[in-house]
Order: structure tokens, then C-alpha cells, then sequence
């Protein structure tokens, strides 16, 4: 991750608009359980909600919905496969017990990155993730 | 752009090289699982059994469980099937059913509904495919799968849906041992053409409500059933030979009237 240091840039409002969305997308990821799709929607429609807010609300918007919606087709396969093993003819495998496992790791890292992303962004920080990041200056049209 | 597509290639190659690396480990042995599995299924087959017992009591007259018993070790002897073990019920229900734990339940109303011991053979026959196929832990992780996903959401939705799904399964399910069972009597050299004419019963004495609700029964439609059993039986004019003899089949029917 990538934090450059806005402390003057960004007014007070901004920065918990901002840090919200990351705030959101926890709480959506806990209350959706075991559905995958509950925090995608929850980080949508806060996007939508903050479509003509500042560049930088946009922005942070823009990247936890890009990084949820990556997460989201993880999430969404391990989902179905379960699925299947529970209502179809699969059984459980070691690909099966794999795949769990990485699920986990996956989303227990994006949690502790969001939750990181969250306070760092609440106190004016910028956090450009990994890849993500690039991805929402790229579609924004501006660069950081 | 060209940061963005090497970002991109460095994480699909994270991603993909975490799992590939997890795959490599023998999880099913880690986890211990078969054995977990095993000992999980035994307990919910002996659970299951003792409130079965607790509500109607288990018949042990011998002269009505071991002949039942000589039909039930001929059947899983032919069919190399192992450790089952039979309990019958004082229920005037006709209904059988097969337990996790490798068990299987007759109620007395089924052996006193019976015309001959090929009715009864292909009724264990049935319940034997059911725990062949798994039938039996497959139900109750789907039920207890249901059961988590939605537990949190609107109660009546959740069980409407458990008992839509769960019925939907136990056709397939029923089906499938149905065509098994007409295997299993095929190999133990024993008529299947009796099995059918039970199924044939049973589904005379179904009510007009039966097809309007077909749907969300757990069996299929008698005449369904009837007849995809038919066009499966293979040959009928084998020498097929009785089990146990017919006076200690009749003599274990009296025994369940007292």
C-alpha cells in the first residue's frame, strides 16, 4: 500500500465520508454472511450515493467497490461449490478443503487491510492498494 | 498502464501460486476427516435410533427378528455389503427407513402389510441402496446446511424452503434406490417382480390429494414409481429361490399380531 501524507488537502467531512466506505464494506462482509453478494451490494450503493461527492470520497468509493467486486468472485465460487456439496452430488476434497483455506486467508486480509485503509484514510491519509489502486486512478481519469 | 498490467499479473500469480501451494497438502488426512466423518455419522444414526426406541419400542421376539435377519445378511452377503444392522419397530405405520450408522428400521405395520417375504426383501433392498448411496448423511447435511445459511433470515421462509429443497432431493434420492434395490435383489437371485407389486399397493391406497401435491412429497408418484420400475426389471423367468421358508415367514407374521 502506498500512503501519502494529505493531512491539509482534505477537509474533516471528507476524510470520514471516505473512511465510511471502508466501514461500510466491514459491516456488509459481517452482517451478509454467508452470502457474498450482501457487502458488494452495501459498497454499490454507497458508491452510487457519493457519485457527486470530491474526487477524493470518489475515489476511495472507487476502490473499495473495485477490490469487493474481486473479492465478491472469490467469495461467490466458494460460495456455489459449498453449495454444491451440500445439495448435489459433490463431496468434499482436498481442492475443496484448499480452496476454503484460501478463501479464508483472502478475506482475513482484506480485512485487516480495510480496517488499516479505514483509520489511515479517517485521519487524511491516501491509501493506494496494491494493484487496486492503480486500477481506480486509471478509471477515474487522474493521476495521484 | 503497463504498471497496471504487471500489478495485475504479480497479484493473479499470488493469488493462483496460494492455492496451488495449499492444494499441495493432503488436507483429508490432516483434518482427519474420514475418520470425523465416520464417528459424526455413527453417533447421529445412534441418536436417531434411541428417540426411534424412546417414542415406539424395538421388537426382539426372535421369531421375528431372525428371520428377518437370515433376509437381511442374504441380501448384503451377495452384495458385498458389510455391518448393517436391523431393528424393528412397533409401529403400524408401513414405512422402513435407513439411519446413518449403517441401520436400517422396519415398522411392524410394514411386515403384517406384506404378502410375501419378496415384499420385505425388496424393502431392505431399498433402504440397504439408501445407505449404499449415502442417501442418509447427505439429507441431514443438507438439512443442517439449510439450516445455517438461512438461520438468521424470516423463519417461515426458511422453513419453506428446508422442506421444499429436502423433498426435491429425496425424490432424486428415492429414485436412485429404487433402481439400486432391483440391482441388489438381481445379484441375491431373489424376484423383483414382488418389490414392484408392493410399490404397486402402496400407491393404490394413495388419496387424489397425493397428485395435486406430488411436488412436495418426498417419494415419487406411486404410478411414476410403478412404473419406471417395471420398464427395469430385467428378466423375470429366473429360478428365483426363497430366503427363509414360507411357514417362518407366515409364523414371524403372527408373532408381530401378539
Amino acid at each position: 500500500m502506498n500512503t501519502n501524507h494529505y493531512f491539509t488537502k482534505f477537509s474533516e467531512h471528507e476524510n470520514e465520508k471516505a473512511s465510511n466506505v471502508y466501514v461500510m464494506s466491514l459491516i456488509g462482509i459481517v452482517a451478509g454472511l454467508p452470502l457474498p453478494i450482501v457487502n458488494l451490494i452495501c459498497t454499490l450503493v454507497f458508491y452510487f450515493s457519493n457519485r457527486k461527492s470530491t474526487y477524493f470520497i470518489r475515489w476511495n468509493c472507487t476502490q473499495a467497490l473495485i477490490s469487493q467486486f474481486f473479492l465478491f468472485i472469490i467469495n461467490n465460487t466458494g460460495f456455489w461449490w459449498t453449495l454444491s456439496i451440500l445439495f448435489g452430488d459433490n463431496t468434499i476434497t482436498n481442492d475443496y478443503i484448499a480452496y476454503l483455506i484460501f478463501l479464508f486467508a483472502i478475506n482475513v486480509f482484506e480485512f485487516i487491510a480495510t480496517i488499516y485503509t479505514a483509520i489511515k484514510v479517517r485521519k487524511g491519509h491516501f491509501v493506494s492498494w496494491f494493484f487496486f489502486g492503480q486500477l481506480t486512478s486509471l478509471i477515474l481519469n487522474k493521476k495521484i | 498502464m503497463k504498471k497496471l498490467f504487471i500489478e495485475f499479473t504479480v497479484l493473479v500469480f499470488l493469488f493462483f501460486g496460494l492455492y496451488f501451494c495449499l492444494n499441495k497438502f493432503d488436507w483429508i488426512s490432516i483434518t482427519n476427516y474420514k475418520y470425523y466423518h465416520e464417528k459424526a455419522e455413527e453417533k447421529l444414526g445412534e441418536l436417531t435410533l434411541e428417540y426411534l426406541i424412546d417414542t415406539n419400542s424395538e421388537i426382539e421376539t426372535e421369531a421375528i427378528v431372525q428371520p428377518l435377519d437370515s433376509l437381511v445378511n442374504h441380501l448384503t452377503q451377495k452384495n458385498n455389503i458389510k455391518n448393517v444392522k436391523l431393528h424393528v419397530i412397533d409401529d403400524a405405520n408401513v414405512n422402513a427407513f435407513a439411519l446413518p450408522g449403517n441401520h436400517i428400521i422396519l415398522n411392524s405395520g410394514l411386515l403384517l402389510d406384506a404378502k410375501n417375504q419378496n415384499e420385505i426383501l425388496g424393502v431392505i433392498a431399498h433402504e440397504l441402496a439408501h445407505l449404499y448411496h449415502n442417501h442418509t448423511t447427505q439429507k441431514l447435511s443438507t438439512e443442517l446446511g439449510l439450516t445455517i445459511l438461512i438461520a438468521n433470515n424470516n423463519e417461515l421462509a426458511a422453513n419453506a424452503i428446508k422442506k421444499i429443497t429436502s423433498t426435491s432431493f429425496d425424490r432424486k434420492n428415492e429414485k436412485q434406490a429404487d433402481l439400486t434395490a432391483l440391482k441388489f435383489l438381481e445379484k441375491a437371485n431373489i424376484s423383483q417382480q414382488e418389490f414392484v407389486d408392493f410399490m404397486e399397493r402402496l400407491s393404490q391406497s394413495d388419496s387424489e390429494n397425493y397428485l395435486h401435491i406430488n411436488w412436495l412429497e418426498t417419494h415419487p408418484e406411486g404410478k411414476t414409481r410403478v412404473a419406471y420400475l417395471t420398464n427395469s426389471i430385467k428378466d423375470t423367468n429366473k429360478n428365483y429361490q426363497n430366503v427363509i421358508h414360507e411357514n417362518t415367514f407366515r409364523i414371524m407374521q403372527e408373532s408381530l399380531k401378539y
